[in-house]
C-alpha cells in the first residue's frame, strides 16, 4: 500500500517534471535538413525537445497570427524571413527579446523594438553555368549586364522587388535607368529561387542576377556545374527568431533563442551552408561588403516597388 | 383482394407543371383474378398500377390489399412493406448478380432465405438450369421469366405486371402469354396487368378496365369490353370497329329501331335512349355478314366491294354503302370482286348504340 | 408510357419502425451543406472587408471588387485564363474520352493494362511534371528538340513549352487522366446495344462514337468539361513555371500575390475567387438541368445489359499506336526523366559523362528521411478516408439530386460543388479560422486535415457519382424496393454496386490527389501529422530535385499498385464484363 502510494507520486513528480521541461514548438522557415540539426543540437545541450512546424513564411505568418488572435498558446518560437517577422511583430504576437548575446550581431540589423532579432543572412549572388559562362567573362559589377551582349542570357527571380528596391536606394535615379535598361534586354523571369539554380545548373538559364547564395552553394557541392559569385553592390536579406507573446513555455523559448543566436548556435548555422549574423563566428563563404534589405521599408512600400516591378518585368 | 377507391394521382412533369395521372380511379380484384389495365399510352395505366406499389403517393382515394389499408388519407406503407410482388417494363434485372441470387434477393432482405424456396420458383419459370449464370447473359425471354421468378419467391399477395411482354419479340410475346396465364391459373394469385396490346388484354384478363386520360372508361371482362363497349373510345380502342352515326326512332323491346346513315338499322344499347337522340353507332367489321345473294332480316344493306385484301385466314373488305364505307371481314371462300355488288347483313345483338358524349 | 418520377416515399402517419433513410440522408445533407458552406460563408465575408491588423480592425467596404473588377488588368489576366483552362480543358478532355473510349468501348489490344498506367501522369506532382516538361521542350536544353535538331543538322527550334500551347499542352496532358477516369464510368455502363444498332444501320466506327456514344453520355461529357474547365481556371504550376518567362500571366496569380501581402488581403483575393464561383454555378446549374431530364441517360436498363465491345477491325492498330504514343509522351517520358534524374547526384541533362554518375544515393535519402513512415503512414490513411468518405457521402448526395424530385436539389448539387473552385490557401485558412475558435479539438490534429480534403474533394466526388447515376435506370431501384428491400438495404446492394465504375473511378482520383494535396495541408498540419505531400514540397524547396525524383519515383510505383489493387477488388463486386 506503502510502496503503491510511493509509486504514484514519484510518476506524479515525473510527469510533472516533464511538464516543465518543454518542449519547444518552433515555426518556422527553415528546412528541416537544417531546423532538425538544430532541434537536435539544443536538445543534446539542454535535454529541452523541440517540435518543429515547417511551412513558407507566409504560412507562419498566418497561422501564428490566427492562433494569436483565437488566444490559443501553441507556438514558443518563430524563425522566418525578415519582413514577415516585422508583419507578426506589428501584430503584436511576440515578446521583447533579451539576451546576452545579442551584443554579437550587428546592431544595425536589430529592429528597434527588439521584437525580433536578425539569426541569419541569405545574400543575392550571381550564379552562373560553368559550362556556358566563363567566369572571367562576367562583368565586375551589376552594371556590366546592361551590355547587350548578355541578352538572352541572363534571368531574374520573379518576385525580387526587394533586391531592386534595395539597389535603386543605393544608386538613386541611375539606378530605376539601369534596372529599365534591364527590362528592354526581356531577362528570363522565374518563380522561385530554388528552380532558378536549378535552371542554371542544367543550363537553361546560364546566368542568374539575383539567386540565392545558399541555393546555388549546395548546388556546388554537389557536384553540379554551377557556380556564384557576390557581386558589388551585394544585397542581403535577414532572416529573424522571436518568442511567442502567449507562449506555453516561455522559459524553453527563450534558452532556445539563446542557443540559435550562441555562438554554437550560428557556427551550426555555417556548417549547414547557411550564413550566420553573429560577428563572433567567421563565416566560411569569404567576406564581403553587403547592404541588408530593410524589412521596414519592405513592408511600407511594398504597393510601390510591387507597381514598378509590375511594370518592367512581368507585363 | 385488392380495393382501390377514388384514387387520384399527380406528377410533375418536365417543366415544373402538375400532371394530374389517375382521376377518381376505383376498381376490385377478386382473390385469384387476374385484371388487366388497358389504355394508350399516358392514360395513367401505370401510374395507377405504380400507386398500388408504393411507387408512387396518390394525392387522394384509398387502397387496400386484402383488407390492409396500405393508401388512405393518412396511411402510407412503403413498397418494400406491402408485400406485393412486381415485374417491371424494363425487367429490371440486377445486371451485377447472378440468377440465383436475383431471384434470392426478396427472401434475403426478410431474412427468410431458403436455397429450396429459390430453386423452386426458378423451376417453376424453367430457368432452374441457369441458377448459377450471370443474369445479364440471359436472353430476353429468360430474363422475362427471371423478372418473374423474383416477384412470385415471396409468394406475395398481389402480382403486379407493367407491360412485361413489351420488350419482347412477337413470337416470344406470344408463347409468354399462353405460359403467364397458365402460371397465373396455376398458382392462382391475384395479379394486376398493365398493358397497351388488347389482344394482350384480352387473352389474358378475367376483367379489364380500359383507361384513358387518367379516367377508367370501362369495367368488365374481355367479352363484355368488346361486344358491350360503354363509349365509343372503348369500341375504338379494343379492336377496330366502324362507326355509324344515327337517330333514335323507336324503341323495340331491348333493341332500338335507328336511322344511320347507311338506312335503318336495329341496334342494341346497353344504356335506355330517348328517342330522336343522335347515337353512334359501332359495327365490328367481323360482325357484318357479307354474301353475294340478299338475305332476310333487319339489317340487311346492299353495297359495291372498293377495296379489298386477302390475309390467309381471311379477307378484309371495304364496302361502299351509299356514301359511306365500311370495314368487313370474311372468310376465304368470299370471291366477291372489286366493284362488283355485296350484300351486307349484321345482327342487331352485335350492332351497339353508343351515347356521344 | 413514363411518367418519369420517383416519389420520396416517406412513413407519413403509421410508421411503427424507424426508418434509417432519413437519418442517413439528414447526415449526409447536413455534412456537405456544413462542409461547403462554412468556407463559402468565410469568402464571401471576406469579400466585403479590409484586411485586419493589430493596427487596423478590419472594416465593411466594396472596395475589394472596385478594386478587382475596376482594373483593365484583370480582365486582361482573366482573358488569358479563359484561353488557357478552354485550351487545356478541351485538350484534357479529347486525349482522355478517346482513350477511355478505345479503353472500354473497344478491342484494342493490351488494354486491360491501361486503365493503371492510365493514370500515372495524375500521380507525378504538378511542380514535377512541369518541370519534366521544361526539360524535354524547352527550346534551349529540350530533349526533343536537341534530339531534332541533331537529327535534321539544324538549329530551329522544333517545340517550345514557353507558351500559350506550351501551357496548354503540359496541362492538357497532365490532367487527362481526369477525364479519362470518368469518362470510363460514363462508357463503362452504357448497354452496347444502342451501339450495335447505329453499325447495323450502318454507320462506320467513328460515325458511332460521335453521334451515338458522346451524345449518350453527353451528362458525363458536360461534367468532365466542367471540372476540367474549372480545376485548369484554378491551376497555378503550369502558368508560374512556364507563363510567366514570356509574360503570360493568369488570373490565379492575381489571387496569389494578393495573398501574399501584407496585410494579406484575403478580402480580395476572395473579391477575385468570387468570378470562379459564378462561373461554376453556372456550369453546374445546366449540369441540374441535364440530370433533371434524368431517364432520357440511363443506359443501363435492367434489360440483360452486357458491357461489351465493339470490334474495331483492322483500326484497333491505329488505336494501339495512339496508346503507345500517348503513353510514349505523358507516361514513359516525364516517368524516364524522373527515374533518370533519380540516380543523379544533381539534376543533369542525359549524356556520356552523366551515366557514369548513376547513383542511389537520393532513394537512401529519402528512406532515411526523418518522419518517412509516419509521414506516408498519415497520407494513407487521409487518402484511403477522405477518398470513401467523400465517395459515399457524395453517392447520397447525387441520388438525392439525380433520382428524387425534392424542391432544393439543385441549390445541394451546386453548394456541393463550390468547394471545387476555392482557392485551396482561402480554404486552408477558412479551416484553420474555423477550428481555431470552434473547440471540438480537432485542431492541431490529422481530422482537421481530413475535413479539409474531404470538403476539398467532395465536388470531385459528386461529378464522378453523378456522371454513372444517371445511368442507372430507376426500376433497377424501384424492383428492389418491391422486393421488400428498405432504403438502405437498396441503397447498399442495388445503388453502390450499380455506381460501381462512377465510385471506383472517383475513389481512386479522390486517393490520388489527397496524396499530393498541399495548399490546404501546409497550413493545417501539425507536428505528427506530416503528410507525404509536406515532403514532397519540402524536397522541393530545398532544390532536392534528384531525392524529388526518387520519391516520385516510388509513389508511382506504389500508386500503381493501389490502383490495380482497386481495379481487381472492383472487378470482383458489381458488373463484370463479359
Amino acid at each position: 500500500m506503502l510502496l503503491r502510494r510511493f509509486l504514484s507520486c514519484s510518476v506524479f513528480l515525473f510527469v510533472g517534471a516533464a511538464f516543465a521541461q518543454g518542449p519547444v514548438v518552433l515555426y518556422t522557415s527553415l528546412a528541416p535538413t537544417e531546423s532538425g540539426p538544430l532541434g537536435v543540437a539544443f536538445e543534446k545541450k539542454t535535454g529541452i525537445k523541440v517540435e518543429i512546424w515547417r511551412a513558407i513564411s507566409e504560412k507562419v505568418v498566418q497561422r501564428a497570427v490566427a492562433e494569436s488572435r483565437a488566444g490559443r498558446a501553441t507556438v514558443d518560437v518563430v524563425e522566418t524571413n525578415g519582413p514577415e517577422m516585422e508583419m507578426m511583430a506589428r501584430e503584436n504576437i511576440f515578446r521583447e527579446i533579451r539576451s546576452p548575446h545579442l551584443a554579437d550581431i550587428p546592431a544595425s540589423s536589430i529592429p528597434k523594438h527588439r521584437q525580433w532579432i536578425p539569426d541569419r543572412l541569405n545574400f543575392f549572388v550571381v550564379a552562373y553555368n560553368t559550362t556556358k559562362v566563363r567566369k572571367e567573362d562576367l562583368p565586375s559589377s551589376y552594371r556590366g549586364f546592361a551590355d547587350p551582349k548578355w541578352r538572352g542570357r541572363i534571368g531574374i527571380e520573379a518576385t525580387d522587388t526587394e533586391w531592386m528596391a534595395t539597389l535603386v536606394k543605393l544608386w538613386g535615379d541611375d539606378g530605376m535607368q539601369y534596372f529599365r535598361t534591364l527590362s528592354a534586354m526581356k531577362p528570363d523571369m522565374r518563380k522561385g529561387h530554388v528552380l532558378l539554380a536549378q535552371l542554371v545548373a542544367s543550363g537553361e538559364v546560364p546566368v542568374a542576377l539575383s539567386a540565392y547564395q545558399s541555393n546555388a552553394e549546395s548546388l556546388k557541392r554537389k557536384g553540379a556545374p554551377i557556380d556564384w559569385l557576390p557581386m558589388a553592390p551585394v544585397v542581403a536579406r535577414t532572416q529573424g527568431i522571436a518568442i511567442a507573446k502567449n507562449a506555453a513555455h516561455p522559459k524553453e523559448a527563450a534558452a532556445f533563442v539563446d542557443f540559435v543566436l550562441s555562438p554554437e548556435g550560428q557556427a551550426l548555422f555555417d556548417s549547414m551552408g547557411r550564413t550566420p549574423v553573429s560577428t563572433k563566428v567567421a563565416t566560411s563563404i569569404g567576406r564581403f561588403d553587403y547592404t541588408v534589405v530593410d524589412p521596414v521599408t519592405v513592408l511600407d512600400e511594398q504597393d510601390k516597388w510591387e507597381k514598378i516591378w509590375q511594370g518592367l518585368f512581368l507585363k | 383482394m385488392l380495393t382501390v377507391t377514388g384514387l387520384c394521382t399527380d406528377y410533375v412533369g418536365e417543366r415544373g407543371q402538375v400532371v394530374r395521372a389517375a382521376q377518381e380511379v376505383a376498381f376490385e380484384v377478386p382473390a385469384g383474378k387476374l385484371f388487366t389495365l388497358l389504355g394508350p399510352s399516358g392514360c395513367g395505366k401505370t401510374t395507377t398500377l405504380r400507386s398500388i406499389a408504393g411507387l408512387e403517393r396518390p394525392v387522394a382515394g384509398e387502397i387496400r390489399v386484402g383488407g390492409d389499408v396500405v393508401f388512405s388519407k393518412n396511411v402510407f406503407i412503403p413498397p418494400n412493406r406491402r408485400g406485393l410482388g412486381m415485374v417491371f417494363q424494363s425487367y429490371a434485372i440486377w445486371p451485377h448478380m447472378t440468377v440465383f441470387e436475383n431471384a434470392a434477393f426478396p427472401l434475403r432482405v426478410s431474412r427468410k432465405f431458403s436455397k429450396e424456396k429459390v430453386l423452386r420458383v426458378l423451376k417453376t419459370v424453367a430457368l432452374e438450369d441457369f441458377a448459377d449464370r450471370e443474369a445479364t447473359k440471359l436472353s430476353g425471354g429468360q430474363q422475362q421469366r427471371l423478372a418473374l421468378a423474383r416477384a412470385l419467391v415471396m409468394e406475395p399477395r398481389l402480382l403486379l405486371l407493367d407491360e412485361p411482354l413489351s420488350n419482347l419479340d412477337a413470337k416470344l410475346r406470344e408463347r409468354m402469354r399462353f405460359e403467364l396465364k397458365r402460371l397465373q391459373r396455376e398458382l392462382g394469385i391475384t395479379t394486376v396487368y398493365v398493358t397497351h396490346d388488347q389482344s394482350e388484354a384480352l387473352a389474358l384478363s378475367h376483367s379489364i378496365a380500359v383507361m384513358n386520360g387518367g379516367r377508367i372508361e370501362q369495367i368488365g371482362s374481355p367479352r363484355e369490353i368488346y361486344e358491350r363497349p360503354r363509349n365509343q373510345f372503348v369500341a375504338d380502342f379494343v379492336g377496330s370497329t366502324n362507326f355509324l352515326e344515327a337517330r333514335v326512332l323507336s324503341r323495340e323491346g331491348d333493341f332500338y329501331r335507328v336511322s344511320s346513315q347507311i338506312g335503318g338499322m336495329k341496334v342494341l344499347a346497353t344504356d335506355p335512349l330517348a328517342n330522336d337522340e343522335i347515337v353512334t353507332i359501332s359495327v365490328r367489321p367481323e360482325d357484318i355478314e357479307l354474301s353475294e345473294r340478299k338475305n332476310d332480316g333487319p339489317n340487311v344493306w346492299e353495297g359495291t366491294v372498293y377495296q379489298k385484301v386477302f390475309l390467309g385466314e381471311s379477307v378484309d373488305f371495304v364496302v361502299t354503302v351509299g356514301e359511306h364505307q365500311l370495314q368487313c371481314k370474311a372468310h376465304p371462300s368470299l370471291r366477291t370482286r372489286v366493284e362488283e355488288t355485296i350484300y351486307l347483313r349484321a345482327d342487331p345483338e352485335k350492332c351497339v348504340a353508343l351515347k356521344r358524349n | 408510357m413514363s411518367t418519369a418520377t420517383t416519389t420520396i416515399t416517406a412513413d407519413a402517419g403509421a410508421a411503427p419502425r424507424f426508418d434509417a433513410k432519413w437519418l442517413i440522408i439528414a447526415v449526409c445533407v447536413a455534412l456537405t451543406l456544413y462542409l461547403a458552406v462554412v468556407p463559402l460563408g468565410f469568402l464571401l465575408w471576406q469579400s466585403f472587408f479590409t484586411p485586419q491588423s493589430a493596427a487596423k480592425a478590419a472594416v465593411f467596404t466594396f472596395d475589394n471588387y472596385r478594386q478587382a473588377y475596376g482594373s483593365e488588368e484583370t480582365w486582361t489576366l482573366f482573358l488569358n485564363s479563359l484561353q488557357f483552362a478552354t485550351g487545356a480543358s478541351l485538350v484534357a478532355f479529347v486525349i482522355g474520352t478517346a482513350l477511355a473510349w478505345m479503353n472500354e468501348r473497344t478491342n484494342t489490344p493490351f488494354k486491360g493494362l491501361f486503365f493503371a498506367l492510365s493514370v500515372i501522369p495524375l500521380i507525378i506532382p504538378g511542380i514535377l511534371f512541369t518541370v519534366a516538361w521544361i526539360l524535354l521542350g524547352s527550346p534551349k536544353i529540350g530533349l526533343i528538340n536537341l534530339v531534332l535538331q541533331n537529327l535534321f543538322d539544324t538549329e530551329a527550334v522544333f517545340v517550345n513549352v514557353y507558351s500559350l500551347w506550351g501551357m496548354i499542352w503540359v496541362d492538357g496532358l497532365h490532367y487527362s487522366p481526369v477525364a479519362f477516369l470518368l469518362m470510363t464510368a460514363a462508357f463503362r455502363a452504357m448497354d452496347p446495344a444502342l451501339e450495335e444498332s447505329a453499325v447495323m444501320s450502318g454507320a462506320s466506327v467513328p460515325q458511332v462514337a460521335a453521334r451515338i456514344t458522346l451524345p449518350l453520355v453527353w451528362p458525363a461529357v458536360f461534367a468532365t468539361i466542367l471540372i476540367l474547365f474549372v480545376r485548369a481556371i484554378e491551376s497555378f504550376e503550369v502558368p508560374a513555371l512556364l507563363g510567366l518567362p514570356v509574360g503570360i500571366q493568369v488570373f490565379t496569380s492575381a489571387i496569389y500575390q494578393a495573398v501574399h501581402r501584407y496585410p494579406s488581403q484575403i478580402g480580395l483575393a476572395a473579391a477575385l475567387a468570387v468570378t470562379l464561383l459564378l462561373i461554376t454555378s453556372v456550369g453546374v446549374y445546366f449540369q441540374s438541368r441535364l440530370s433533371s431530364q434524368g431517364s432520357k441517360y440511363a443506359t443501363m436498363t435492367g434489360k440483360g445489359f452486357r458491357p461489351r465491345t465493339i470490334d474495331l477491325g483492322r483500326w484497333r492498330y491505329f488505336t494501339t499506336a495512339i496508346f503507345l504514343l500517348y503513353f510514349l509522351a505523358i507516361v514513359v517520358l516525364p516517368f524516364a526523366v524522373l527515374l533518370w534524374s533519380s540516380l543523379q547526384k544533381f539534376y543533369a541533362v542525359p549524356s556520356m559523362e552523366a551515366l557514369s554518375r548513376l547513383t542511389l544515393d537520393p532513394y537512401r535519402t529519402i528512406l532515411s528521411y526523418p518522419n518517412l513512415a509516419r509521414s506516408v503512414w498519415n497520407s494513407l490513411l487521409l487518402a484511403l478516408g477522405s477518398a470513401t468518405l467523400v465517395m459515399l457521402v457524395t453517392s447520397v448526395i447525387c441520388w438525392i439530386v439525380v433520382k428524387t424530385r425534392l424542391p432544393g436539389r439543385w441549390l445541394l448539387d451546386n453548394i456541393a460543388s463550390l468547394p471545387m473552385v476555392f482557392p485551396g490557401l482561402v480554404l486552408g485558412l477558412a479551416i484553420m479560422i474555423l477550428y481555431l475558435y470552434l473547440p471540438i479539438g480537432v485542431y492541431g490534429t490529422i481530422w482537421i486535415m481530413l475535413i479539409a480534403y474531404v470538403t476539398r474533394f467532395m465536388p470531385y466526388g459528386l461529378r464522378y457519382n453523378t456522371t454513372s447515376m444517371l445511368q442507372i435506370h430507376k426500376e433497377l431501384e424501384e424492383s428492389a424496393a418491391m422486393s421488400g428491400a428498405s432504403w438502405f438495404t437498396t441503397f447498399w446492394r442495388v445503388i453502390l454496386p450499380l455506381l460501381k465504375p462512377g465510385l471506383l473511378a472517383g475513389w481512386i482520383y479522390v486517393v490520388i490527389v489527397s496524396i499530393r494535396e498541399l495548399s490546404s495541408s501546409i497550413l493545417l498540419y501539425s507536428p505528427g501529422s506530416e503528410v507525404v505531400s509536406i515532403l514532397i514540397w519540402e524536397l522541393w524547396e530545398n532544390g532536392q530535385y534528384v531525392e524529388l525524383s526518387a520519391l516520385g519515383v516510388m509513389l508511382i510505383l506504389a500508386l500503381f499498385v493501389l490502383v490495380l489493387a482497386a481495379q481487381w477488388l472492383g472487378r470482383k463486386f458489381g458488373i463484370r464484363e463479359a
